[in-house]
């Protein structure tokens, strides 16, 4: 079995799925069905294997072993969630072909053909951020004309590193590579301040594409950022400042935009570009716990992405999206959903038994350059749990029970799995963070 | 060759200025048309005939990808929406002058910061494009409009970058790239044309 499995399975099924969308029944099992399958393949592949297809190498290392497992582990739950609650038509056959392409990005040893991949990828994000005909079309433009700038920065990088392997001394190429991927990277992840076209999105698009995009399609996206690090030494000078700075800034920024939101959508985007902002500090600090510490925060930055949207999801299908014009006491109908709201809420916001355990390691990293800005991480996840109070007013607030039905009974133990895998990394992150140690001191660009 | 590359490069630029400052979709829409041809001309004397002939067949496809849908929303005039509204940004004059000190900008930019290895007359071209594409995105009040802008300013820097980058995989990918964004507009614009009726 060779790992180009993993890219052509996804694309193989997609037509199939396409014909029955329209039966979610049908749609939705053979989706996960999919996924899962890619999900073992992935897990049973051996690791350290190169394939050469159209004379370009696909890699399946350990990292990425663990990035697609992530990827495809998690597709499952947004389709088996899909099934009683439409996240548009499109969904099903749609992410499938994303997913064959974000594969395609995260194992394809040539920085150019992954960004195509990934611009690909983010294009046909577009046709399920619309979802159907409620949605603002302008929304999804306006996530296009950021993507496609990011993207054009990104390729244009990568003539620019050929300019800096023929002149290695000249520092003006040198800068203009690190000008040119800031700037792809900021866009492309949204990070402070390229971060405005991410509230809307997160707002209007259906729960399981936001998450999908944030929790999936980024990590995506920094994996590439890893897999440069690792492979061009001549980043390490300039990068890491410039990742330390613009993380802290987007911990911060997300925080206050996050303190000052109410909105669940937006304040899903402000959270989790918040939390981006500490993986982004984790990874400038170049340090064996730091790194690993980003890794382990990014994927609980994923549970907590999936545990929200899911929650929020049910809650305003139920009882619809504006939050002023819900009943009161929406916990009395959906106590899982609230649960889960609120834990991934507080996961978001780093506190203790959830996502504090995998902030540890990133505040560790970043006290032997400044103490004042560990504490200013700090007060970023304070704002995100304000915005998660204040968001909670008519969902806890006292009411006679609304009408309507309780979660669908697969959401409700997604929900409640998602709530102890989030407390079981929170009390034991060892489990996690161990192997990840021993993952990224193979990368070139961790000291000690 | 049929004209020099003077010509080509001014022809861009009437083209990208069309797409920008008149509303009209038939002309904006024949304009993006010419606009890959001429493209198509001005990579034939850098690249391959081959390639330089795919490049105008994929403008023609995405020609009739964006025709019909265009064609269907004709005369209809744009939803009320506050951000929507005819202001002083978006009437003709202040789009002409503005797409003038664009072009101007984009100009000086190349003779201040020169692109190292390609023909002066791509990199003025390309310039151009890029730049004419991000004002029409500017000032576009719907997917229609921001679209033409999104694929003037990805035919801009495919300009330039296939001069340093002739891998025929690339190529196919860039041009998928432009397909499927292509693709997108029809789509939104059909959103935007339903979300139209269900208001009225």
């Amino acid at each position: 079995m060779t790992p180009l499995w993993i890219i052509v399975v996804p694309w193989v099924m997609a037509p199939w799925v396409y014909l029955f969308r329209r039966h979610s029944t049908i749609a939705t099992f053979l989706s996960a069905g999919t996924a899962l399958s890619v999900a073992i393949i992935c897990f049973l592949l051996p690791p350290d294997q190169t394939v050469s297809v159209l004379g370009r190498g696909l890699l399946f290392d350990p990292w990425r072993r663990w990035l697609l497992l992530l990827l495809f582990a998690g597709a499952v739950l947004l389709f088996l969630y899909s099934w009683h609650l439409s996240q548009g038509w499109s969904f099903f056959p749609f992410l499938l072909v994303t997913l064959g392409l974000l594969a395609g990005s995260a194992m394809v040893d040539n920085f150019l053909l992954a960004v195509l991949l990934l611009e690909l990828a983010g294009i046909i994000l577009a046709f399920l951020i619309q979802g159907g005909p409620r949605a603002d079309p302008r929304v999804a433009m306006g996530y296009l004309v950021p993507l496609i700038v990011a993207g054009s920065c990104l390729i244009f990088s990568t003539h620019l590193f050929d300019l800096v392997a023929l002149y290695p001394e000249d520092p003006l190429s040198v800068r203009l590579a690190v000008t040119a991927l800031t700037l792809g990277f900021g866009i492309l992840l949204a990070v402070v301040p390229f971060h405005l076209f991410l509230p809307a999105v997160t707002q209007e698009a259906p729960p399981m594409v936001a998450t999908f995009l944030l929790g999936f399609y980024q990590v995506v996206a920094l994996s590439l950022m890893v897999g440069l690090l690792d492979r061009q030494p001549w980043l390490k000078s300039e990068a890491f400042n410039v990742l330390l700075v613009a993380g802290f800034i987007t911990a911060l920024g997300g925080g206050l935009f996050a303190f000052l939101e109410r909105a669940p959508g937006r304040l899903l985007a402000y959270g989790t570009i918040s939390n981006l902002g500490l993986v982004l500090i984790g990874l400038g600090s170049a340090s064996g716990v730091g790194v690993a510490g980003a890794i382990a925060h990014l994927i609980n930055r994923s549970l907590a992405i999936v545990l929200v949207a899911m929650s929020w999801g049910v809650i305003s299908e139920r009882y619809g999206g504006e939050r002023s014009a819900m009943p009161w006491g929406v916990a009395r109908a959906l106590p899982w959903a609230t649960f889960g709201y609120i834990l991934g809420g507080l996961t978001l916001a780093g506190f203790p038994l959830t996502g504090f355990a995998t902030r540890w390691p990133i505040y560790l990293a970043l006290l032997p350059y400044n103490p004042l800005c560990t504490f200013g991480l700090i007060l970023g996840g304070l704002g995100i749990a304000w915005g998660y109070l204040r968001s909670l007013t008519p969902i806890l607030g006292r009411g006679e029970r609304p009408p309507g039905g309780r979660e669908p009974l697969l959401v409700a133990v997604m929900i409640v799995t998602l709530v102890g895998t989030s407390f079981l990394l929170g009390i034991y992150p060892d489990y996690l963070l161990e192997p990840l140690r021993n993952m990224v001191e193979g990368f070139s660009f961790v000291a000690g | 060759m049929v004209f020099s590359a003077e010509q080509l490069v001014w022809g861009l630029l009437f083209t990208a200025g069309l797409i920008a400052v008149v509303e009209e979709w038939r002309i904006s829409l024949f304009a993006l048309l010419i606009q890959y041809v001429l493209v198509g001309f001005l990579l034939s004397g850098s690249l391959s005939p081959s390639l330089a002939l795919a490049k105008i067949a994929m403008g023609g496809m995405i020609f009739f990808i964006l025709y019909p849908t265009t064609w269907r929303g004709r005369g209809k005039p744009p939803v009320r929406i506050a951000s929507q509204e005819r202001t002083l940004a978006t009437t003709f004059p202040l789009r002409l002058v503005g797409s003038v000190l664009i072009v101007l900008v984009a100009y000086g930019l190349l003779h201040q910061y020169p692109w190292e290895g390609v023909a002066p007359h791509l990199a003025l071209a390309s310039n151009f494009l890029m730049a004419m594409g991000l004002w029409t995105v500017i000032l576009g009040r719907g997917p229609f409009r921001m679209g033409l802008g999104l694929l003037t300013f990805q035919t801009g820097f495919e300009l330039l970058f296939t001069t340093w980058e002739r891998s025929l995989l690339v190529a196919g990918l860039l041009g998928l790239v432009n397909i499927l964004l292509a693709l997108t507009i029809p789509y939104l614009k059909a959103v935007e044309l339903a979300r139209r009726r269900v208001e009225r």
